[in-house]
């Protein structure tokens, strides 16, 4: 059984995730497949996939380098696929266990994400599908625009910094919503 | 706060950088003077005019190259390792 | 005194009186009433004692700026009582008294004013001992001259920080701030507006005939929704590419602007002569404020000196609210007045051509001389000229020059994304405001590519009568201030030139002047002028000093915001608190110190390491730092980047690793096992991995090898399962590795499936015991750690914490970088010859390595042990020295209490010629006991390493 750190017995086990104004949700148990090293963005492309430019994201595809990119969701397949393939084919990078998953929606949304991130994502500066690896809730965090159900920014940072991460932005919206739930 | 332009993730604060200090000739070091290796190791040249300095971009760990004004402390440009190869 | 009928007063609510007090006595203002305006509406116009000689002063410009109206508040010090707003039950006291403002007992220091000169304190508080500043004079001197009291027990604040962006940013919201916002705005422009003032307008809202000009641009303003205003706010410095803190209350904005547009316009400049610091003197703009903000009249009989037209318009201000003018003093010959001259001449006014060259009075002016005559009147206003904001500009690299001709401060722009507009780029008649901050707006939308249109210029009718140069009237009797913050007098400054200070930039040294609350504010042109006339240059080559950032005092929490100290867990963390771990931070992780309750900590250490020697521990070591190295040049990467070699390492072993710098320095040591030819999953130091990664990152950025490598620390967690039965628990494990003695032997690495977790499987160990460490990916570590629980119960494993592996890895003479290790730590140091390949032609470090060892080794870590019983004072600590010949050679680099060996036992730089075991160093503890030791090697247990190859 695979345990992430909001689980029960997780390591972040019992830290509240804020609702409201700015609601914090965690997706960390989706699926992440994630390739860094020469050949990632040619075996994506030979399983059919579609990359797109460096620090963009489209249909599911982060392309966080020009060799490292992150399918999300994607098919189940797709590590065996992989694994049976020759090189050149990139190297598995881990970014389901490297990285937390993080979902940032809420009416207060972009007055938070001022307040956490130093770049600026409002809507006429941050197009959809750009991603910015940055600094968020001070963490070095890579997040784009996902607008899951309302306007919102994925996220995805250190896994080992959950409850830290979690912490700093009930801080951070506390000026917006005093709700906080565990 | 000063704006670099990292030539992958674009414009952003410096507090997002790390410096990894000026290009320097890698001297062999088989054929090199204790003397003149202690000069690569320790001395800065610290001249006037345009330098060249590598730039780490630390969320992303992408290392890159400035050229700047070490006078005016301009950025004049910045570029991928990869050109390194073609100067 | 009451107050005046409306309109005057268009800041207050006369409906809602607020009830406060002023040094114990209770006053009442209204709503909107500032401190300052609320106690002068009483009559009471002193605020404070000046900071040196403790003369009454009172409000000057009512603008914010200088010392003496600075106020106690219960839990803050040094609160601008003009700027500060009351409300129901404020308690505010005076500042830098001793005693009451009333009967203030230090008020004789107004006497020795003499024998005080500038330099006083360098000169005179030298002695009588080497220590009697520190001790005597500097706790008296600021007993005495001390502002606020800071409150120790001041109750939690919550201090917010954010970003900001915009196209542009307009600093300042008077005319011109707010006319270039809204026709940048129009254009398109994204625009923040800025001002420290609650409401918008700036002069507009005190001037004379300003009020309906601000009307109708605050409606404009408001129609825009991409212009956003922001009151109440400070923009307190200028920043590379136009970076600028904005602090509102308890919040800092961090702004990045395309185009910045200041329009901060002018401070209004006091005059210098006798006394001129008495309440009741004040600038025509703080008569003004009183009058239109907040509805109180300065005074009731008056002398104007007005030596612009901006005077003449208090001038008639003040007759229009009443108050008796006894004469308007113009020192420009030809007169001041422009157009209003003549209309000021109709109301029957006295004109004097001349200067107030003193002014008298005890707590509170009562008459000023003028010529020969003394004109009685309880306010004197002073309208003689303005200097430009040059703070922000100056920050962003504008040059202050000084025009001799209008006798006024101007400032020349860096070429940058930055502009000026208004009374802080000298212009100052109304519509020539307007056509100048339209100007100036449309220089902005240009850059920023937004559409454009022709302003036609307007001429500045008032420029030429604005500022005006008088003859300083410094007086024989000095009492002359051209600094009130510091009670600097125009004497001050030519004894300073006198002494020998010619430079302004010295000058401010020696006298202090302008580094007071207001910065030069009040001060650096009339310095400027006095210091010009004493060395005989002109103004222009005086200048004003250096303005940094910030523009006004900040505190501490704005620059702080929430304290976050960063914390990572493992993925164990809920586990080892189930446990009852003593969680301590190791850098940013956090780490079980040990297991159980606080009190028995000595003993349950002693117990982990007894288990570990005897029986069987568990260490969770997931902080550690992992690294995968991969790809076809992966063997000849880490050859460059490590010491040993590592391209014929056997797939399924591990290697020991040790970095060194360019220098030849230590820098870390971890273990690689090499996974699969292309593959090595590599460990690095808890603290040093993130660094390790980028240096790796950083070299192949250069060398450009086929090779890849990812950071899996958090990624994979990790457990040594440590101690002579440690066998037992491996071996009952569910999986498909063999973990028995003939198929696992020591520094053999396998991978397979424990317990339905992948696993990463290696026998190192720090403990010196038989050690079988198991990785897996993080979010099976809870299971893969129950598994092993489990099995390790019948044989009575123990989980153990930090500070027992820092015993058992002592005990091993195991060294930590970064504990026994510094800046200058080289391998031969350590004793690590083993472990620097002789054949690799290359490695970062290599040649250095071989340069120090040419010149000789001048220290060695060896190993030292102490007999005396555990806690025993005549035990050195870590740091202590290690001498030769009385002269410090080394120190103690690790020192621990050893329960497997009963004695303590140390790691130690000592010279290289007392390296060898059997010689004895000396080593000075804490308490001056020097012990004589014999020098011993660093394992101090299992000599031979016998138990970790069982």
């Amino acid at each position: 059984m695979r345990i992430y750190p909001l689980d029960p017995q997780g390591a972040a086990e019992g830290t509240p995730l804020v609702t409201g104004d700015v609601t914090l949700r965690d997706f960390s148990h989706t699926s992440r497949f994630g390739l860094k090293g020469r050949g990632s963005v040619a075996f994506l492309q030979s399983q059919g996939i579609s990359v797109p430019g460096v620090n963009e994201t489209a249909t599911g595809v982060l392309r966080l380098g020009s060799e490292e990119v992150v399918v999300l969701d994607g098919p189940t397949e797709l590590r065996a696929s992989w694994e049976a393939a020759q090189a050149p084919k990139g190297y598995y990078a881990w970014r389901e266990e490297t990285w937390a998953m993080m979902h940032l929606s809420g009416e207060r949304l972009f007055d938070l994400m001022a307040k956490i991130c130093p770049v600026d994502l409002s809507v006429s500066a941050f197009a959809v599908g750009r991603i910015a690896q940055t600094r968020v809730g001070y963490v070095e965090a890579i997040t784009w625009r996902n607008d899951r159900d309302g306007i919102g920014f994925d996220l995805l940072f250190d896994i080992a910094a959950t409850a830290f991460f979690a912490d700093a932005v009930a801080t951070a919206s506390a000026e917006f919503n005093r709700e906080v739930t565990p | 706060m000063k704006i670099l332009t990292c030539p992958m993730n674009g414009p952003r604060n410096i507090n997002e950088f790390q410096s990894f200090g000026p290009l320097k000739a890698n001297p062999d070091p088989d054929a090199t003077s204790d003397a003149d290796w202690a000069r690569h190791l320790f001395r800065a040249d610290n001249s006037r005019g345009t330098i060249v300095e590598w730039w780490r971009h630390v969320p992303s760990n992408y290392f890159f190259l400035a050229e700047r004004n070490a006078t005016t402390n301009e950025v004049i440009r910045t570029f991928d390792p990869s050109e390194l190869e073609q100067m | 005194m009451s107050r005046l009928p409306a309109p005057w007063g268009n800041r207050i609510n006369r409906d809602v009186p607020v009830t406060f007090s002023f040094e114990g006595r209770t006053n009442q203002g209204f709503a909107g009433d500032v401190i300052a305006s609320a106690l002068a509406a009483k009559g009471q116009w002193m605020l404070s004692r000046s900071f040196k000689y403790h003369r009454p002063r009172g409000l000057m410009s009512m603008a914010g700026a200088e010392a003496d109206t600075l106020v106690q508040l219960p839990s803050d010090p040094n609160v601008q009582a003009d700027r500060h707003p009351i409300s129901q039950g404020l308690r505010v006291s005076a500042q830098n008294v001793n005693g009451s403002l009333a009967r203030d007992r230090d008020a004789y220091m107004d006497k020795l004013g003499r024998f005080l000169p500038v330099g006083f304190y360098y000169r005179s508080f030298m002695g009588p001992t080497r220590n009697s500043w520190l001790k005597m004079w500097e706790p008296l001197i600021r007993k005495k001259a001390g502002l606020g009291v800071v409150d120790l027990k001041a109750p939690h604040a919550d201090y917010e920080k954010a970003n900001l962006f915009c196209d542009l940013l307009v600093v300042g919201g008077g005319l011109a701030g707010l006319t270039a916002a809204i026709e940048a705005a129009e254009a398109g422009a994204d625009v923040i507006l800025a001002d420290m003032e609650p409401v918008l307008g700036g002069a507009l809202t005190y001037g004379r005939d300003g009020v309906d000009r601000l009307d109708a641009l605050l409606k404009q303003a408001a129609a825009l929704p991409n212009l956003r205003v922001m009151t109440e706010t400070v923009v307190n410095g200028w920043f590379e590419d136009n970076w600028l803190p904005l602090i509102r209350g308890n919040k800092l904005y961090k702004t990045r602007a395309r185009e910045v547009l200041l329009a901060t316009g002018s401070v209004e400049q006091p005059a210098v002569f006798r006394n001129n610091d008495l309440p009741g003197i004040m600038l025509g703009g703080a008569a003004q404020r009183l009058m239109r903000h907040y509805a109180v009249k300065p005074g009731h009989r008056t002398v104007v000196m007005a030596a612009n037209i901006d005077g003449y318009r208090v001038a008639l201000d003040l007759l229009e609210a009443g108050v008796e003018l006894a004469a308007l003093v113009d020192p420009r010959p030809g007169g001041s007045g422009g157009a209003l001259a003549s209309e000021l001449a109709a109301t029957g006014t006295k004109v004097i051509q001349g200067v107030v060259e003193e002014a008298r009075g005890k707590t509170h002016v009562t008459a000023v001389k003028v010529g020969d005559d003394w004109l009685d009147c309880d306010l004197a206003v002073i309208s003689v000229g303005y200097a430009p904001m040059w703070q922000l500009p100056c920050h962003a690299g504008a040059k202050l020059g000084y025009d001799e001709d209008s006798a006024r401060f101007s400032l020349t722009l860096p070429d940058a994304a930055l502009g000026i507009a208004g009374g802080l780029a000298g212009v100052f008649a109304a519509d020539a405001v307007v056509a100048d901050a339209q100007q100036a707006a449309q220089v902005a939308l240009q850059r920023l590519n937004l559409s454009t249109r022709e302003i036609t210029p307007v001429a500045d009718d008032e420029a030429s009568l604005t500022n005006f140069e008088p003859v300083i009237a410094s007086h024989p009797m000095g009492k002359d201030f051209v600094d009130r913050d510091e009670d600097i007098q125009v004497k001050d400054l030519q004894n300073a030139v006198k002494e020998g200070y010619r430079e302004l930039e010295l000058i401010k040294r020696f006298t202090t002047v302008g580094m007071g609350p207001s910065q030069g504010r009040h001060s650096a042109l009339a310095t400027a002028r006095v210091v010009a006339k004493a060395t005989d240059r002109s103004v222009d080559q005086i200048g004003v000093t250096t303005a940094r950032p910030p523009f006004g005092p900040e505190t501490l929490g704005v620059l702080s915001g929430h304290h976050h100290p960063a914390e990572r867990r493992t993925a164990l963390h809920r586990e080892h608190i189930r446990l009852g771990a003593d969680m301590r931070p190791v850098g940013a992780w956090r780490r079980p110190y040990f297991y159980g309750p606080k009190v028995d900590a000595k003993r349950l250490i002693e117990e982990e390491v007894h288990a570990v020697r005897n029986g069987v521990g568990i260490l969770d070591v997931s902080t550690l730092g992992g690294l995968e190295v991969r790809g076809p040049d992966a063997g000849e990467f880490l050859n460059r980047i490590y010491t040993l070699a590592y391209k014929k390492q056997p797939v399924g072993r591990c290697r020991y690793c040790l970095m060194t710098n360019e220098m030849g320095t230590v820098i870390d040591d971890g273990v690689a096992y090499r996974l699969a030819e292309d593959l090595y999953y590599v460990t690095a130091t808890t603290g040093a991995v993130a660094r390790v990664y980028a240096d790796m990152l950083f070299w192949n950025a250069q060398w450009r090898l086929d090779v890849d490598v990812l950071n899996v620390t958090s990624a994979f967690s990790g457990f040594n399962i440590t101690g002579p039965k440690a066998r037992d628990v491996v071996t009952a494990l569910d999986g498909d590795i063999d973990f028995s003695r003939e198929g696992f032997a020591y520094l053999d690495g396998h991978s397979g499936t424990v317990a339905g977790v992948p696993v990463r499987a290696m026998r190192i160990g720090f403990t010196g015991e038989l050690s079988y460490e198991l990785h897996c990916p993080s979010t099976y570590a809870k299971t893969l750690w129950d598994a092993v629980i489990k099995v390790g119960e019948p044989v009575g494993m123990r989980p153990y914490g930090l500070e027992a592996s820092r015993i058992l890895r002592l005990e091993k003479g195991h060294i930590l970088i970064g504990q026994d290790t510094d800046a200058l730590t080289s391998p031969d140091e350590l004793g690590f010859e083993w472990a620097i390949s002789k054949t690799k032609p290359f490695f970062v470090g290599k040649r250095s390595i071989e340069m120090r060892r040419n010149k000789g080794l001048s220290r060695k870590l060896v190993g030292l042990s102490f007999d005396a019983p555990q806690g025993d004072p005549n035990v050195p600590g870590e740091s202590c020295l290690v001498l030769k010949d009385d002269v410090p050679v080394g120190h103690i680099t690790s020192v621990l209490w050893s329960p497997t060996l009963s004695a303590h036992i140390a790691l130690a730089y000592v010279h290289g010629d007392d390296a060898d075991e059997g010689s004895v160093v000396t080593v000075k503890c804490r308490n001056g006991v020097r012990l004589n030791v014999p020098v011993r090697g660093h394992t101090f247990f299992d000599a031979e390493n016998k138990r970790q190859e069982l």
